[in-house]
């Protein structure tokens, strides 16, 4: 070691290049090193290690402050600086005014697209906050009840025996709480001298509002319902009911209303405020459900503890934070505990449990008394709307980096004269903010103005409400959406500044600029993702379309066109004449000029039948018991909804006995007959059956028909001989003259039966409701697929006047090389069409998926066809064809001397 | 025109480079205040004490004089600016001024 050069220990010398800013490096190293030498030779070796070390660990990372960058000559403003936003700001003015098309193809296409999605998420919100405004919401569950016979379910429905809520809460701990439902559906309510028809209630336990939060105007929550003969009614059925009544509903507490025939009037000890609309129960008024079976009213015995009778519905109320799944594995014991497998019922109890808060959205109950929508259709709606959103962002990010090129000078001169890359990246992606914030505003223009549209189209009371008003529970869609929307137009806005600020000042301003194949491959995958999702779309609309019309055309084995129902005189009292007097009305009606035939049943086509269990055959030992469907219709029915007879006979006036134990004749349908094992339907004639424990002969057997909407299969139907003052009476009428048919029907009603209320609906109408939601998501889907078309035709019309914008040059050297027209078309639109082959592979698959799994929803459905996916990707392809069409044409008929001259 | 505040390592060391006219870089300045003061400073403080004096504008700094003593290694020189010595001359006058003030006595007396 040379003594006058000491050398410093390697490895802290080796600490030091590496922790010490490399600015600073050289002079510091050196610094140190002579420092090491004076103090080696002033205070020897172990000194200047020790100092050497401990100076070196002073000028390490955290500890030593960097050297600025020197800026003497240029500092460059800060991009926040008022001038440079000004210029910002200017430079986004002109481009936009510069080219208008483009301008208007961003905003247009993402102002639609923001505007569907926020209209969905309204939608969305608005059908996940059912029944969320219970506070106790999460505790509450329904009891669902399956029949099994025979290993085979027949009945899957929250409808159950009136005793189940009471012994499951005597069973177990954790249900605190539970309360009886029986539905009361259309009603006639009477107080004083008015009348109201078509009155919704229901009959409700004291504990309903404990568990609920439906709130009172009027009484108290904790006393109402105890009593037999108590009601309670909305605000606004109490006001038409008692229209005199002013400001103050309260006052009407202590009035006396009639339930159509009730022998006690009910006093009203509550007024509650209007069912909310996403209550899932809902209601014109409550009565205490013990007036079903004590007090003055009573007329249903069994509606108390019954472990036979199922009309009941209930709702239970678990301890917070007990664990549902717990409890319904303690089920099947409580099923054989009290219905002793099927020796009770006839069928085997199956229990479970539904939360309060999916009793909307996943009903696929029979019997069900809650208004039901589709979770599946909730998804998919909303995930086609964000598909739509995304489109647009598409079109902007395709749109903003095609036109780099263009933009390139732009980003050299900025960048020569002194621009860093944050600044770039900065201005380019606030001009993409200010895009979107201009479109959100067009958003919120065309929202103010298109929202009685879409509330009308969806048949909801919607407004922005539903995406940003508070105490709104389901706001994580909400979250969703705003997170969505903020990534997407952050992605929207920094990928085409990330790419517009790459560009090297040097190529850019020399000529020698080209996109990378990256860009240009990213973008061709984002067009076929555009065109994926409208082939998707558009293909979904005409599948549901189909199965619309497949609805309407399918032979329902009965005819409903110019049916009319009239309500039955429910205010009147029954007595043994009953037959006679609805006989007399029938034949009454009949002779009217335009009326064709009338006849009574139980139900009308449309409405849910009774079921029956426990029915089996006489002649065969231990035969099977069986659950079927059960109506009772009048001698004309089969005639008048032009139901055809397989075999045997229609009812005669000799079947029908105001007696009912003195009824001895039935008909089937033809899947009944089979359900019984009857080989064929005249075998089947002047055979029994065990209904009710009496035998009956089966006189006649009819056609199939659909007695519901085609969602649900065809079932097996008994229906019996059976006459009741309170059934609807369908009439079937001349389509001419019809004002006064029904003024001369009216007239014979009011005759027959005076005092009640006449109301009638045409059967066809009624009937199709059904359809309702179906042809809601049909609509939605239609304007969806529309708007996806539209905002992609936009971007592609975009894109490809861009790319012949640029490729002016090109086309000209090609033509004047000898290229045709044609060929100029091919090489312009060649690109697109491929890209519109890859997506109409990529949709058709998923579309086949999705509209596979919502037709089995319908029991009766359409195969889907494969011209359907043709049929999309061709009207894609035409779409692209126009939209590319004249600008490759222009161009390709373009003189080349034209675009060549410039150069 | 507010006073730019200096501390009192960093008026040493801004006192430091204008001793050393022009000589002045870490080894010597460091030498110096030990020379001068009897303090021994860490050299970390005094390297970041001349970045933030160059920061503020009170020195100016250019390398230069590699010698086979650092590995050929250059220093960096500083240099003190005009605003450097101003800022020393406002801090001697305004102690100057301060000493005016200060009553005869009261010093005598602490001083016994």
């Amino acid at each position: 070691m040379n003594k006058s050069h000491p050398n410093p220990p390697r490895w802290a010398h080796w600490l030091l290049t590496k922790l010490h800013p490399s600015d600073t490096l050289e002079e510091v190293a050196g610094d140190l090193d002579e420092l090491y030498t004076y103090w080696y030779h002033r205070a020897g070796p172990s000194q200047a290690l020790l100092r050497y070390l401990f100076n070196v660990a002073s000028v390490l990372s955290p500890f030593v402050r960097r050297r600025r960058r020197q800026q003497t000559y240029h500092q460059s403003p800060s991009i926040l600086h008022p001038v440079m936003l000004r210029n910002y700001l200017f430079i986004a003015w002109r481009n936009s005014t510069r080219n208008k098309l483009y301008f208007l193809i961003n905003h247009a296409g993402l102002a639609i697209g923001m505007t569907a999605c926020i209209f969905m998420v309204e939608y969305a919100n608005f059908e996940l906050s059912y029944d969320t405004f219970n506070q106790q919401a999460g505790d509450l569950y329904r009891v669902v009840n399956d029949r099994y016979q025979d290993g085979k379910r027949v009945q899957h429905s929250p409808m159950t025996y009136s005793a189940v809520g009471q012994a499951m809460r005597h069973e177990f701990p954790e249900v605190i709480n539970h309360t009886r439902v029986a539905p009361l559906a259309s009603r006639i309510l009477i107080a004083d001298d008015q009348k109201m028809g078509k009155q919704n209630g229901m009959a409700v336990d004291p504990s309903f509002f404990g568990m609920f939060s439906y709130q009172l105007i009027a009484g108290n929550r904790d006393l109402v319902l105890r009593e037999p003969d108590e009601i309670i009614l909305s605000e606004s059925c109490a006001r038409k009911l008692f229209p005199d009544v002013g400001s103050n509903v309260a006052s009407l507490i202590g009035r006396l209303v009639n339930l159509e025939r009730s022998a006690v009037p009910y006093k009203l000890t509550g007024i509650c405020y209007d069912v909310p609309d996403n209550s899932h129960l809902q209601f014109d008024f409550l009565v205490a459900y013990s007036s079903l079976y004590r007090g003055g009213n009573r007329y249903w015995k069994s509606a108390d503890s019954s472990f036979t009778e199922s009309y009941f519905y209930h709702y239970i109320q678990l301890k917070p934070g007990s664990d549902p799944k717990r409890l319904e594995a303690q089920l099947p014991g409580f099923s054989q505990r009290y219905f002793r497998g099927n020796k009770v019922t006839g069928s085997t109890e199956k229990f479970s449990l539904q939360p309060l808060l999916k009793a909307h959205l996943y009903s696929d109950f029979g019997a069900e008394i809650g208004k039901t929508g589709n979770a599946t259709i909730v998804w998919g709606a909303l995930l086609s709307a964000l598909l739509i959103l995304s489109i647009a962002w598409i079109n902007y990010i395709n749109l903003a980096t095609a036109r780099a090129v263009e933009r390139a000078k732009e980003v050299g001169i900025r960048k020569s004269s002194g621009a860093t890359r944050t600044q770039l990246v900065f201005q380019f992606f606030s001009e993409s903010l200010l895009s979107n914030f201009l479109s959100m505003l067009l958003a919120a223009g065309l929202i103010y103005f298109v929202q009685a549209r879409f509330n009308e189209l969806v048949q909801r009371n919607l407004s922005i409400h539903y995406v940003f008003g508070e105490g709104l529970q389901s706001n994580s869609v909400t979250f969703g959406l705003l997170l969505i929307i903020l990534s997407g137009i952050c992605i929207a806005g920094f990928y085409p500044a990330l790419v517009l600020s790459s560009f090297k000042p040097v190529d850019v301003l020399k000529g020698k600029f080209s996109t990378s194949s990256r860009g240009v491959i990213l973008r061709k995958a984002l067009v076929s993702g555009q065109f994926a999702v409208t082939i998707a779309l558009v293909a979904g609309s005409i599948i549901i379309y189909q199965q619309m019309r497949y609805a309407a055309q399918k032979p329902l084995g009965l005819t409903l066109s110019q049916v009319l129902v009239i309500s039955p005189p429910q205010l009147l009292e029954n007595d043994s004449s009953f037959i006679t007097r609805s006989r007399s009305f029938k034949e009454e009606l009949k002779n009217l000029v335009h009326v064709k035939a009338a006849t009574n049943s139980g139900r009308i086509p449309g409405e849910d039948l009774h079921r029956m269990f426990d029915v089996h055959r006489p002649d065969k030992l231990s035969s099977p018991r069986f659950a079927v469907n059960n109506m009772s219709i009048g001698e004309d029915f089969l005639d008048l909804y032009d139901i055809k007879l397989l075999a045997g006979r229609n009812f005669r006036s000799t079947d029908y006995n105001e007696d009912l134990s003195k009824v001895r004749t039935t008909l089937l349908n033809e899947s009944a007959a089979k359900l019984f094992g009857f080989p064929t339907a005249s075998e089947a004639v002047g055979k029994s059956i065990i209904l009710y424990e009496r035998p009956y002969e089966i006189v006649g057997v009819t056609h199939d028909f659909h007695q519901k909407s085609i969602h649900h299969p065809v079932e097996p139907v008994v229906m019996m001989p059976n006459y009741s003052l309170y059934n609807p009476i369908s009439v079937k009428v001349e389509p001419n003259e019809l004002t006064t048919t029904l003024a001369a029907i009216r007239q014979v009603y009011d005759r027959f039966f005076p005092g009640n209320v006449f109301a009638y609906r045409f059967l066809d109408d009624q009937f199709n409701e059904q359809y309702n939601a179906d042809r809601v998501v049909g609509k939605v889907f239609a304007l969806f697929a529309g708007l996806a078309v539209l905002i992609a035709a936009l971007g592609l019309l975009g894109l490809s006047w861009l790319a012949t914008r640029q490729r002016t040059r090109e086309i000209g050297v090609r033509k004047v090389l000898g290229a045709s027209v044609q060929n100029i078309v091919l090489l312009l639109s060649g690109d697109f069409l491929g890209l519109i082959l890859i997506a109409f592979l990529v949709a058709v698959p998923v579309a086949w998926f999705v509209m596979q799994r919502w037709l089995t929803g319908f029991a009766y459905r359409i195969s889907i066809n494969a011209w359907v996916f043709v049929a999309a990707g061709g009207l894609a392809l035409l779409i692209a064809l126009i939209t590319i069409g004249y600008q490759t044409l222009k161009a390709a008929n373009a003189n080349p001397v034209k675009s060549l001259r410039s150069e | 025109m507010r006073r730019t505040y200096l501390g009192e390592l960093e008026e040493i060391v801004l006192l430091m480079v204008a001793i050393l006219d022009g000589d002045g870089y870490g080894v010597t300045i460091s030498q110096a205040i030990e020379e001068h003061t009897g303090r021994i400073v860490v050299f970390g403080s005094i390297h970041n004490t001349l970045i933030r004096l160059e920061e503020k504008g009170f020195v100016r700094s250019e390398l230069g004089g590699a010698t086979a003593e650092r590995g050929g290694r250059r220093k960096r020189l500083f240099r003190i600016t005009g605003l450097g010595s101003r800022a020393l001359q406002e801090i001697q006058q305004l102690r100057q001024e301060l000493w005016q003030l200060v009553p005869p006595v009261s010093l005598r007396l602490s001083g016994l």
